[in-house]
């Protein structure tokens, strides 16, 4: 590996597609975390189960694996909603270690569940065939995958538009409300349940999003969604806990230092970077870079 | 001879300027009221004097030792303790446990055998005797501020710091706590309170501190305070007012 | 009884139940011949030693999700003195965990301003780090990824089932040693001081207490047991090391079995990982693997959705003595 331009450029890019996964990710679980306080640790798990949807879909209808993933991602975003409501919503007052613990024993039920279905079908690993898989852009120095053009696409449209959701509709600012004070939107009539519901199931949704787009771009196993999704997690403790811009910029930051550091430092230090970082950042600044709740 | 001295002490969060350079003192025995309108700064300088916040400037000493820059169990060893406005017990035990942390590893460091008799005479001198093996959520408001005052006394204070433990009380309620002020004062502990309720304030207090904006307005006995003509507009555009002209009256 | 009576009884049961667990666990022994039923106890025996030794930690309120951090270190480092030094494994074991020790020292200097996700989300990027170090700079002492074979515990031409019972009796006797260090620590005056840590940090520090170094021995303690843990059991049951163990399996299990056993009592993590471990194999049998796990699960999930205070308050209800004290601490 030398280098040159062209190889930094192709890091670079790698570490734009990497970010807008991260991004998915990130954004979703400080939504969730926004409203409820909570975190879902077995968002990677929901991740990695979209991932297969998208293939399960694609494979029986025949479809273009990009429309599939609308199938997909309402699917998760439902079990996101049943999640909620009979697991979450009746720990809601109790000590937070408890909620920590339910997401773990979901990390054990959805992975081994994946796992059932998805080892006798492609043993190790899966990858999600686009027609465009071989198809690139010439761009002077690199050649860019026309996959990366469509989920580069993909993930900032639905970014923006969450964004605008979030920032410009009544129902965004319902949950922009709950996110800052929960009592006080409660007294404005808020219905904080409701919220809470829409919040796991849109952040389930996010994360099934994520997860097939990281199908196409990297072969996945059952077991390929958790160290993204805890790594998405320090993702918005470094941008503040319930921060979505936060979670927006952190994420694609992110993608771009873990791409430029394991370039540099070699594929074992690939995990090790973002908690080198959180690390580092928390203790300059306990609380994040933003506050919790910006 | 003065047990507590604050000079020129100031402590800022962000932008706003909470205290601004206060200096007062508090003599051994004495009982001294705090005073000021919501927001005055009152609540930071019991922080700040405890070492729950740091001040950016000035000097606090204790009994001639310097604990400006003292952790808050350094301080609270020397024989300083509080309670806090909102009370804030230690939710996973006992009523009793409560208070035996304090007498435990406050000034006089008791073994748990004395830490729990002596908790439990404390809760008897509160009047929560009968809820020593309760838990913390099951007690009111009022009750809570009583295990408060319990643990804080518990760590063995010289001096006590009591934020606004009497808000809310009935009258009958209040004649007990004055009552329990005495008899603390009979002890030998010295006060300093903070509180809105100028009846119980005036009924006990030798000294008053008014605190505005984080500065110190205006200071005197009872009588001169509620005279003061600064004092006086302090509260008038507040919603205490009332309670000040009453008590002044 | 009265509620202030059964509290004190609590604090005065540790050795009775101590030697209870001695006399069942070698009456099992005695009775047992099947060597499967031995190891899965042995498992549990160590296991039930890391997770008293997440309890411990979780006792002062730092929840850590890193404490596979811990145990690997300890078995590498009783590892490399036995094979490197040819320290006899059984001097090893208790040494090596010197530097765990010394690793949870240092994490809790770390982290002493961080509480709740950000503590647990440090720890957890603590095992990550540690595993990168661990295959990367030190891959010469450590054979890399392919990791290392331990000398075992008991040897010297012992028939099998000897090495099996021996192991089981060991595991055991340490077991109930763990349990002990933790119930005299949650009832004495330090343990007192760590249970206020866990509910208010500064309203503990205006009542006197050094929130500092309490909370750095606890993770000290912690680091130290969980070490132990991790030599014992690449000296007897996996008798190899793999970088693997710095994965997020192992420190996920301390937090499930002793959440399930009861949070913050020294009973707990013995009953959570016997019974979560026994179940598992049952399961494990009738259902095939990925099923067992799916059903473990939802186990989990719904023994903290309908009874959050654990198996043990559970248990000790149905029995009629649980103490006032109990209930609260496992909250
Ligand atoms: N931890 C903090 N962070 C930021 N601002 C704070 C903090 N604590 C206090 N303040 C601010 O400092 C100012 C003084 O607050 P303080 O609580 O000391 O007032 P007070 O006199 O006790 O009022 P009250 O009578 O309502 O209790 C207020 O404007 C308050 O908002
Ligand atoms: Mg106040």
């Amino acid at each position: 590996m030398g280098l040159d331009a062209a190889s930094l450029l192709q890091v670079l890019v790698w570490g734009l597609v990497v970010g807008s996964i991260y991004v998915l990710l990130a954004t979703g679980l400080t939504l969730i975390f926004g409203v409820m306080k909570l975190v879902n640790f077995a968002h990677g798990e929901l991740m990695m189960w979209g991932a297969f949807l998208t293939i399960l879909i694609a494979q029986s209808t025949g479809v273009n694996p990009y429309v599939a993933m609308i199938g997909s991602t309402a699917a998760v975003g439902l079990l996101g909603v049943a999640i909620e409501r009979l697991g979450f919503r009746p720990l809601r007052g109790t000590a937070k270690i408890n909620e920590i613990f339910l997401s773990i024993a979901l990390i054990l039920v959805l992975q081994n569940a994946l796992a059932r279905f998805f080892v006798p079908y492609f043993r190790e690993n899966a990858q999600i065939r686009t027609p465009y898989a071989t198809e690139y852009f010439s761009l002077g120095l690199v050649n860019l995958r026309y996959d990366f053009v469509i989920l580069l696409a993909v993930a900032w449209a639905i970014t923006f538009g969450l964004w605008f959701v979030l920032f410009h509709t009544a129902p965004g600012r319902d949950v922009r409300a709950t996110s800052q004070n929960r009592a006080a939107a409660l007294l404005m009539g808020i219905d904080v349940r409701r919220i809470d519901m829409l919040c796991f199931g849109i952040g389930s949704a996010l994360a099934a999003l994520a997860g097939s787009l990281y199908g196409v771009v990297n072969p996945f196993s059952p077991y390929a969604g958790t160290i993204p999704a805890i790594k998405a997690f320090a993702v918005i403790i470094l941008g503040g806990l319930g921060s979505v811009p936060g979670a927006v910029l952190g994420g694609l930051l992110y993608g771009v230092v873990e791409s430029f550091g394991t370039f540099f430092l070699g594929g074992s230090w690939r995990d090790a970077i973002a908690f080198v970082l959180l690390i580092v950042v928390l203790m300059v600044r306990p609380q994040g870079i933003f506050r919790e709740g910006a | 001879m003065s047990l507590l001295r604050c000079e020129a002490v100031a402590k800022s969060f962000g932008g706003l300027q909470a205290l601004a350079g206060v200096q007062f003192e508090v003599g051994a025995g004495e009982i001294v009221g705090l005073i000021g309108p919501n927001g005055a700064g009152k609540s930071t300088l019991v922080n700040t004097i405890t070492g729950v916040h740091r001040p950016e400037h000035g000097s606090i000493t204790f009994d001639g030792h310097e604990v400006t820059r003292l952790a808050p169990e350094r301080i609270t060893r020397l024989g300083v303790a509080r309670t806090f406005q909102i009370p804030q017990p230690f939710h996973t035990l006992s009523v009793l446990e409560n208070v035996m942390v304090g007498v435990a590893f406050g000034a006089r460091g008791a073994s748990l055998e004395r830490a729990a008799r002596e908790a439990a005479e404390l809760l008897e001198f509160v009047g929560l005797a009968d809820k020593a093996h309760h838990e913390p959520q099951a007690l009111t408001i009022i009750e809570l501020r009583r295990l408060e005052l319990a643990r804080a006394l518990g760590s063995g204070a010289r001096l006590l710091l009591l934020d606004e433990i009497h808000a809310g009380l009935t009258p009958k309620e209040l004649e007990e706590a004055r009552e329990l002020l005495q008899r603390l004062r009979a002890r030998g502990v010295t006060i300093l309170m903070v509180e809105h309720l100028m009846q119980i304030i005036m009924a006990v207090c030798e000294r008053i501190v008014v605190l505005e904006f984080g500065r110190k307005i205006a200071e005197g006995t009872p009588a001169e305070v509620a005279a003061d003509p600064e004092v006086i507009r302090a509260y008038l555009g507040t919603r205490r007012a009332g309670g000040a002209r009453a008590a002044g009256a | 009884m009265s509620r202030a009576a059964a509290a004190r009884v609590r604090r005065r049961r540790t050795l009775p139940v101590a030697l209870a667990m001695l006399v069942a666990g070698g009456v099992v022994a005695a009775l047992v011949r099947e060597q499967f039923v031995l190891q899965v106890l042995t498992y549990v025996f160590i296991f039930a030693i890391y997770a008293q030794s997440w309890n411990i930690a979780a006792h002062s309120g730092q929840f850590s999700l890193g404490h596979a951090t811990f145990l690997g270190l300890g078995a590498y480092a009783s590892v490399l003195l036995a094979g490197r030094l040819g320290l006899p494994a059984a001097v090893a074991m208790f040494v090596g965990p010197l530097l765990p020790a010394l690793a949870g020292l240092a994490i809790a200097r770390l982290c002493l301003r961080l509480r709740e996700w950000y503590f647990g989300m440090v720890t957890f990027g603590f095992t990550a780090i540690v595993q990168v170090l661990v295959v990367e700079p030190f891959g010469g002492l450590t054979n890399r990824w392919d990791g290392l074979d331990a000398a075992p515990l008991w040897a010297g031409g012992r028939a099998i089932e000897t090495i099996a019972i021996l192991n089981y009796l060991t595991a055991l006797a340490l077991m109930v040693g763990s349990y002990l260090l933790a119930a005299r620590l949650m009832n004495s005056k330090s343990g007192l001081a760590l249970a206020a840590i866990h509910d208010n940090e500064v309203v503990a520090a205006v009542s006197g207490v050094n929130v500092r170094t309490h909370r750095l021995m606890a993770m000290t303690l912690s680091g130290y047991v969980a070490g132990v843990a991790g030599a014992l059991n690449s000296h007897t049951l996996t008798r190899h090391i793999s970088p693997g163990i710095f994965g997020i399996e192992d420190s996920i299990w301390p937090l499930l079995y002793t959440i399930a056993g009861g949070l913050r009592i020294p009973e707990g993590p013995i009953l959570g990982t016997l019974v979560v471990r026994v179940f598992w194999e049952w399961a494990l049998r009738a259902l095939g693997g990925f099923e067992s796990l799916v059903v473990i699960g939802l186990a989990l999930a719904v023994i903290v959705t309908t009874f959050p205070q654990g198996l043990y308050v559970l248990a000790a209800r149905a029995a009629g003595w649980a103490g006032p004290r109990l209930a609260r601490r496992a909250r």
